[in-house]
C-alpha cells in the first residue's frame, strides 16, 4: 500500500502521454466516458502480465496460487471502498455485466413469486434495456419519472411498491448530468417494504462515500474504468446476509460462487483493486479538486457566456460532471467546433442517434435546450489550466455560432421563440 | 456388485441420468437448508456454505468445528463425504428409502449430518434429506 502512493504527495502524476508532450491530443474533459489509467494502477497491473501470468483457478502450481492471491487481495480492496465482505464481490466485466446480472439475475430466480421491478427513466441504457427484455419474459417495469431536478420523487416511488416487487434499481450518479439521488432514503423504504435495492454506482464509487450496509443496499454495480482502473472489468456486488439469490446469466465452470463463469482476468482485478484502494485514500482530497474546478468552470462560462442552463440541480450533483444547455446553438456544431476539447453531448453509448438525450427528456427540458447541451467531465488529472483554456474556446465559439444563429437574431429582436410555427420542407 | 452389510437399506444401479438428478438434489436442497440457516446465524461472521461443481463445502466459522465437504462420484454413482468429526464416508443411493446410506453402518447421510451438526452448532437441525 505505501509504495502504491508514494508519489501522492506530488499531485503532478499525470498520464504517460501528457509527459511526452504530444500537443496534437485534445484537452481531456469527457470523465464520464472514461478515463486515463492511473499510472499507480498500471505499476500494479504489469507483473500479472508479464511475470505472473498464471490462471487463479490453476489449482495445482505457483503460478495459479499467486494469482488467486491477488485477485483475493483485490476483492478486500473493493470491499474496504463499500463497506462489503470479500466475499460479497463478484468481478465482471464491467458495469453493464454487473447490471445485466443484477437485472435479469434476480428477477429470472424469483420470477414465479414476485415479478415487479422498479426503475427509473434517466437510467443507464444497460438497465432500461435489461429491463426490457426482462418485459418480454413477462415481468412488470415500472419507469419511475424524475423531477425536474433530476432525482426521484421518493413519495412516487414508496406508492409503486407492490407486494409482488422484487428489485428496485436505482442508479447512485446519473452519467449524463451527475444528479446523486437519495441512496439511503431509497435504500431504507426498499428494506422495509422487503425490496431487493440495486444501484447502479458505476459514477459513484470512489468518488463519492459508499456504505453499502448504512444505505441498505442489497446489489452494487462498480466499472473499473471510471475510476481510473482499466478497461474491460467492473464487479457486482451481492449481499449475503440477508441473502440475495441470483441466476447467473453466463453459464460455465462456475467460477465466482457460480455467479460467473470464466477465467477471472488477474491483472485486470488488480487494477481494479488498486484503484478502489487508491479511491478510498484520496476520494476527499479529488472531490475538492473536482469541486473547484467545476465551480470554475461554471462561473467562468456564466459570467462571460450567458443565457445557459445546468441541467441537474447543483445541489444534488457531483461536481465532476456538469451539464450545460447553450440556448439559441446546436449541440453538435458547438461541439465539433470545439475540436481540440474532447467532451460529449449525451452520454457516449448513445451517441451514434441523432435524437436528443432521454435523460434530458426525462428532466423536462426543452426541445431545443436537450439539443444544446453539453457535458463537461472533471477528473482527477484535470488542471486549472486545462478549465481555463476550455472557458476562453467556449466563450469563443458560442458567440460565434449565436452571431450565425437565426434563433438567437429573433430574440434579440423580441420574438418569443415559443410562437414559432416550424414548417416542414 | 459389493456386499453390503446394512440391514436397513439396499443398494440399486442406478443409470447416469437419473444418478446426476439425484445427487444434484440432494446436494441443492442441503445448499439451500444450510444457507438458510447461516442466513440466521448472525454473529457467525465465518460461516460460509458453497456449492459450485459438485462440491458442497460448509464452513463451520466460529461454531469451531471445521469444514464438510461433501460431493458426487460420477463413476461409482456415490456421493462422498469428509466430515471434520468422523472423517471419511461414502453413500449409495436406496430408492425404497429415498436415502443415501452408508455400507459400513447403518446410518444414511441425512442422519449423520442430522445428528453432528446438531451437536455443532447447538440447535436443532432439520436437514432436508432421509
Amino acid at each position: 500500500m505505501a509504495s502504491l502512493l508514494k508519489n501522492s504527495t506530488q499531485r503532478a502524476v499525470r498520464p504517460l502521454c501528457r509527459f511526452r508532450g504530444l500537443a496534437s491530443l485534445p484537452v481531456y474533459l469527457d470523465a464520464q466516458a472514461t478515463n486515463p489509467t492511473d499510472p499507480r494502477v498500471l505499476d500494479s497491473m504489469l507483473p500479472y502480465l508479464t511475470e505472473q501470468y498464471g490462471n487463479p483457478h490453476s489449482r495445482t502450481h505457483q503460478y495459479g496460487w499467486d494469482s488467486e492471491k491477488a485477485v483475493d487481495k483485490a476483492r478486500e480492496q473493493i470491499a474496504g471502498l463499500i463497506n462489503a465482505h470479500p466475499k460479497e464481490i463478484v468481478f465482471t466485466s464491467g458495469a453493464t455485466e454487473s447490471n445485466n446480472t443484477a437485472l435479469k439475475g434476480v428477477a429470472r430466480f424469483y420470477k414465479g413469486k414476485k415479478k415487479h421491478i422498479i426503475t427509473t427513466q434517466t437510467e443507464h441504457k444497460c438497465v432500461l434495456d435489461s429491463c426490457r427484455k426482462l418485459q418480454e419474459e413477462g415481468i412488470d417495469v415500472t419507469y419511475l419519472g424524475v423531477k425536474k431536478s433530476g432525482l426521484i420523487d421518493l413519495e412516487e416511488f414508496e406508492k409503486a411498491i407492490r407486494p409482488d416487487t422484487v428489485l428496485a434499481s436505482i442508479m447512485t450518479v446519473n452519467n449524463e448530468i451527475g444528479v446523486i439521488q437519495s441512496i439511503e432514503e431509497i435504500g431504507k423504504i426498499c428494506r422495509k417494504h422487503k425490496v431487493f435495492f440495486h444501484t447502479d454506482a458505476a459514477q459513484a464509487v470512489g468518488k463519492i462515500p459508499i456504505d453499502v450496509n448504512a444505505m441498505n443496499i442489497d446489489l452494487l454495480s462498480i466499472s473499473g474504468h471510471k475510476i481510473y482502473g482499466p478497461k474491460g472489468v467492473g464487479a457486482l456486488f451481492v449481499r449475503r446476509r440477508p441473502r440475495v439469490r441470483l441466476e447467473a446469466i453466463i453459464s460455465g465452470g462456475g467460477q465466482e460462487r457460480g455467479l460467473r463463469s470464466g477465467t477471472v482476468p488477474s491483472p485486470l482485478t488488480v487494477g481494479l483493486g488498486a484503484a478502489c484502494e487508491i479511491a478510498s485514500v484520496e476520494h476527499a482530497y479529488d472531490y475538492e479538486h473536482a469541486k473547484r474546478l467545476s465551480q470554475k468552470l461554471v462561473d467562468g462560462i456564466q459570467s462571460r457566456v450567458g443565457h445557459i442552463e445546468r441541467n441537474g440541480d447543483p445541489q444534488h450533483t457531483y461536481p465532476g460532471c456538469v451539464n450545460l444547455s447553450f440556448s439559441f446553438i446546436e449541440g453538435e456544431s458547438l461541439l465539433m467546433a470545439l475540436k481540440d476539447i474532447a467532451i460529449s453531448s449525451g452520454s457516449a453509448c448513445t451517441s451514434a442517434s441523432l435524437e436528443p438525450s432521454y435523460v434530458l427528456r426525462a428532466l423536462g427540458s426543452r426541445e431545443d435546450l436537450a439539443h444544446s447541451s453539453i457535458r463537461f467531465g472533471i477528473g482527477r488529472f484535470t488542471t486549472e489550466s486545462e478549465i481555463d483554456y476550455v472557458i476562453d474556446k467556449i466563450e469563443h465559439h458560442v458567440n460565434r455560432l449565436r452571431e450565425m444563429s437565426p434563433l438567437w437574431e429573433m430574440y434579440q429582436e423580441g420574438i418569443d421563440l415559443s410562437t414559432i410555427q416550424w414548417s416542414q420542407h | 456388485m459389493a456386499v453390503t452389510r446394512s440391514q436397513k437399506y439396499r443398494m440399486i444401479e442406478l443409470d447416469e441420468i437419473k444418478y446426476e438428478k439425484l445427487s444434484s438434489q440432494a446436494l441443492e436442497s442441503l445448499t439451500e437448508y444450510l444457507e438458510d440457516l447461516g442466513d440466521q446465524m448472525v454473529d457467525n461472521e465465518e460461516f460460509d456454505i458453497e456449492y459450485s461443481q459438485g462440491v458442497l463445502t460448509l464452513r463451520t466459522g466460529n461454531a469451531g468445528a471445521g469444514v464438510y465437504v461433501l460431493n458426487k462420484q460420477p463413476p461409482n454413482k456415490q456421493i462422498w463425504l469428509s466430515s471434520p468429526i468422523s472423517g471419511p464416508e461414502r453413500y449409495d443411493y436406496d430408492a425404497s428409502h429415498d436415502a443415501w446410506f452408508c455400507r459400513h453402518t447403518d446410518q444414511s447421510l441425512g442422519q449423520l449430518l442430522k445428528s453432528e451438526l446438531t451437536e455443532i452448532f447447538g440447535q436443532d437441525i432439520e436437514i432436508p434429506i432421509n
